[in-house]
């Protein structure tokens, strides 16, 4: 594993890891399990598009390939999505804080 | 604002079988934080509250049917309507601050379809302690006089 992705994951070296957030690597982890499930996927994606949603709008017009990319992706991956998205100007950790979060009343 | 109406040990184990009933099959997860004392609690046949009330609980799982329940849990769900708190998954990496060994001084427990590993409460407490707040403080002497920790 690179030495970047071990500084700002918490796979190693975590207790140096100022940027770790627990909620985000949930998202992305729990993102990914339900991402199998057709039914639950698409649940997903019509909540995150509600206009009530408050990452609806950058979700739709912006961030929606990058965040798909991510749920379709093993955790195997991490390090080479890392970079992936690096080159392209982005990173693991910038992408998975855009995950959206669920909000349980109108989940 | 999340409801923080945790505090009996009966909470947790009345959820506990809640799930297992709705699981429609076999489906584990690990519980740790405050719940898992209260667990503890409940297993020694306490029901006595925790000093400060709780707003949430802490699973980490790899089932997806018990990921499902959990999302429909999250703040603002029914499930806290009804529960006055709510479910929050907590990563793998969460696993990653219990002591080294913490899995094979897990107890099981068996609700129908839902199988739950609850960590030691040394290993729960350890965690917390390392933070030490206040409030981790007070689980600590919560589980000390309740004879689940040595005084």
């Amino acid at each position: 594993m690179s030495t970047s992705l071990l500084q700002r994951s918490p796979e190693g070296g975590r207790e140096f890891d100022p940027y770790f957030v627990p909620d985000d690597w949930a998202r992305l982890q729990y993102g990914r399990l339900l991402w199998r499930s057709a039914r639950t996927r698409e649940r997903l994606l019509a909540h995150w598009s509600d206009p009530r949603h408050p990452y609806a709008e950058r979700f739709l017009a912006r961030y929606r390939p990058l965040v798909e990319r991510l749920l379709e992706s093993e955790e195997a991956d991490n390090e080479r999505l890392d970079a992936e998205l690096r080159a392209e100007g982005h990173s693991l950790r910038t992408i998975m804080r855009e995950i959206p979060p669920v909000f349980g009343d109108f989940y | 604002m999340p409801l923080r109406n945790l505090s009996r040990p009966s909470q947790v184990t009345s959820w506990l079988h809640e799930w297992g009933e709705q699981l429609g099959e076999p489906a584990e997860m690990i519980l740790i934080g405050s719940a898992g004392i209260l667990w503890h609690a409940a297993a020694a046949g306490r029901d006595d509250p925790l000093p400060e009330n709780s707003m949430d609980v802490d699973p980490v799982t790899d089932s997806e049917a018990v990921a499902e329940l959990a999302y429909d849990a999250m703040i603002g769900s029914e499930f806290e309507k009804t529960h006055g708190w709510h479910v929050n998954l907590m990563p793998h990496f969460a696993l990653r601050d219990l002591p080294e060994g913490w899995r094979s001084r897990c107890v099981k427990a068996t609700y129908r379809n839902l199988t739950v590993e609850i960590p030691s409460v040394a290993d729960l407490l350890s965690p917390k302690l390392k933070r030490n707040e206040p409030r981790d403080r007070a689980h600590q002497e919560y589980a000390r006089v309740l004879g689940l920790i040595p005084s």
